[in-house]
């Protein structure tokens, strides 16, 4: 597993013209798109998720085990496949996407395509370590929090959230990193143009048939982003077994 | 007593660091596995040894069937199929495997050592460039030829009639990359046009109406068919493969764009005679009119 991405920094350390590479408008183009659009779906991931895992952690409801099903399913789904499925959804053939385009609202080949198709991709990594932050709170502190008349907002942003904050950082990371890796989806529902839909690991492919060193300029980016996460994630799993 | 000390003073449970997100796998994961590898290996399962008997028969087949690995641009789809098949029927023992893909990637496939016997692109620069770069047996020979040409869905949703609608706004425009051949005479065609009408700014006002650039001819040609732009560039051949899916908007004679496709044997080709046998093929009068049938003209 090191051994190609050891290559890979290395080469770029070595031969390519890091530097150079990274200061063309198109390497530049690229990676601030990809950052922007990232950081939005991963707000939006939280902002949407959060609620979400906390129901399926506290919560018994209709339908219950069918969401806990279908959140698990972009992990499972070719992102490829999740590209299309967007695009046939919100497209403007599609059910969705044909009455937003008549009201004059474009998604499909949009920079907000590219927010989406990464939500879509990265979201269950959130909820999933949210889900698990939640259900390892003790339900007694709720239970305390409220018998001393702390309504449950209050309880949910003064006790939950502290004690589950390693587990929801940890999964905002991941998602964020997955987030920043997504290729299929982007591709299929957002489609390719420098500067408003090509992020990242798409400039990637189309580096590699023009200037292979802007190619590997981004992956050693890339690269650099994933090993940072990696260790941030562990100190936040420590941080959470310090903290409890 | 305060909120704060009423949670001190309960008794804490002990509590794990947050579990991995994408944890999938139970401890036990590994342990279930490994008693099904034994119970499925040791005990006598048919199956498992039929299989195993298919695989040692087909590893130990004395005559193979030599495969020739074809690596074509994409518009070639339909016809090249159909002319691996003709020559398949007079050569039983041969099996042609190909490859299709934006003649970009072919190229970058190839100088990144893929097996290939043959390659055949959609525009001489890719090939040229191999050739320079001494991967290609001897120089290309042209097998065929293409129009470029402005397409729209076959409901024409934009009622786009002509390449000056390009720049009205709002239209959404697909073409291929610049590094893709459709890519590269799209954007001939777009200088063509706005040199014969005078218009400096033509080709960018339409390139900023282009919601993606493509990496091969047949992606653009699927968002055509999904009608999610108005127009593209593409092949006349891709609008006859498209089954009625795709019209083509007529264009003046100034603008007009041929693609040539060449084709070469590659230097380290595993099979390089029956490589040559197949390029010669391609250039017979049987294998020309399976390509003129699908849209391609005869090599100028």
């Amino acid at each position: 597993m090191l051994a190609p991405v050891g290559v890979l920094i290395a080469r770029g350390i070595t031969r390519a013209d890091i530097g150079a590479a990274l200061a063309s408008p198109f390497v530049r183009g690229a990676v601030q798109l990809s950052l922007v659009t990232s950081a939005i779906a991963v707000l939006a991931i939280v902002a949407l998720g959060t609620p979400t895992a906390y129901l399926l952690a506290r919560r018994r409801f209709p339908g219950r085990a069918l969401v806990d099903a279908v959140i698990d399913l972009p992990i499972v789904l070719p992102p490829v496949v999740g590209g299309l499925a967007l695009l046939l959804l919100l497209g403007r053939q599609g059910p969705v996407g044909g009455p937003l385009a008549g009201a004059g609202i474009d998604v499909a080949f949009t920079t907000a395509a590219v927010v989406l198709a990464q939500m879509f991709v990265a979201a269950p990594f959130y909820i999933r370590a949210a889900r698990a932050g939640f259900e390892s709170v003790d339900e007694r502190l709720e239970a305390v929090s409220s018998t001393l008349g702390a309504r449950p907002w209050r309880t949910f942003r003064r006790i939950t959230v502290p004690l589950a904050l390693p587990s929801l950082a940890g999964g905002a990371v991941m998602a964020w990193a997955r987030a920043l890796g997504e290729f299929g989806a982007t591709i299929m529902f957002a489609g390719n143009v420098a500067g408003r839909t090509q992020t990242m690991p798409l400039a990637i492919l189309e580096a590699m048939e023009a200037d292979a060193n802007a190619a590997i300029a981004i992956a050693v980016v890339l690269a650099a982003i994933a090993l940072a996460v990696l260790i941030a994630f562990r100190g936040l799993a420590r941080a959470g077994s310090r903290a409890l | 007593m305060s909120l704060s000390a009423a949670i001190r003073s309960i008794p804490r449970h002990p509590v794990g660091p947050p579990s991995h997100p994408a944890d999938l796998q139970s401890p036990k994961a590994p342990r279930r596995l490994k008693s099904f590898l034994e119970k499925t290996l040791t005990r006598a399962n048919p199956t498992l040894h039929a299989l195993l008997a298919l695989l040692l028969l087909t590893a130990c087949n004395p005559t193979p069937t030599p495969e020739l690995h074809v690596f074509a641009a994409a518009s070639l789809r339909e016809a090249l199929t159909e002319t691996a098949d003709a020559f398949q029927r007079a050569n039983p023992k041969v099996q042609i495997v190909p490859n299709f893909a934006g003649s970009q990637l072919l190229r970058l496939q190839i100088e990144s050592g893929a097996r290939a016997d043959l390659v055949i692109s959609a525009n001489p620069d890719h090939l040229e460039a191999l050739h320079h770069s001494g991967l290609l047996a001897a120089p290309p020979t042209v097998v065929a030829t293409n129009q470029l040409i402005l397409a729209v869905p076959a409901a024409n949703p934009a009622g786009i009639s002509g390449l000056q609608d390009l720049t009205q706004p709002n239209r959404r425009v697909v073409m291929a990359a610049e590094s893709v051949p459709a890519g590269a005479y799209a954007r001939q065609m777009l200088a063509a046009h706005a040199a014969a009408t005078g218009q400096p700014g033509f080709a960018d006002t339409v390139l900023q109406r282009v919601i993606s650039f493509e990496t091969n001819v047949r992606q653009v040609a699927a968002k055509l068919e999904l009608a999610e732009a108005d127009t593209g560039f593409v092949y006349r051949t891709d609008v006859l493969a498209s089954n009625g899916r795709l019209h083509v908007i007529q264009t003046p004679p100034q603008v007009r764009v041929t693609a040539t496709y060449p084709a070469a044997v590659l230097r380290d080709a595993p099979n390089s005679d029956l490589a040559q046998r197949f390029l010669t093929f391609l250039r017979t009068p049987q294998a020309q009119a399976i390509l003129t049938r699908h849209g391609f003209g005869a090599p100028a």
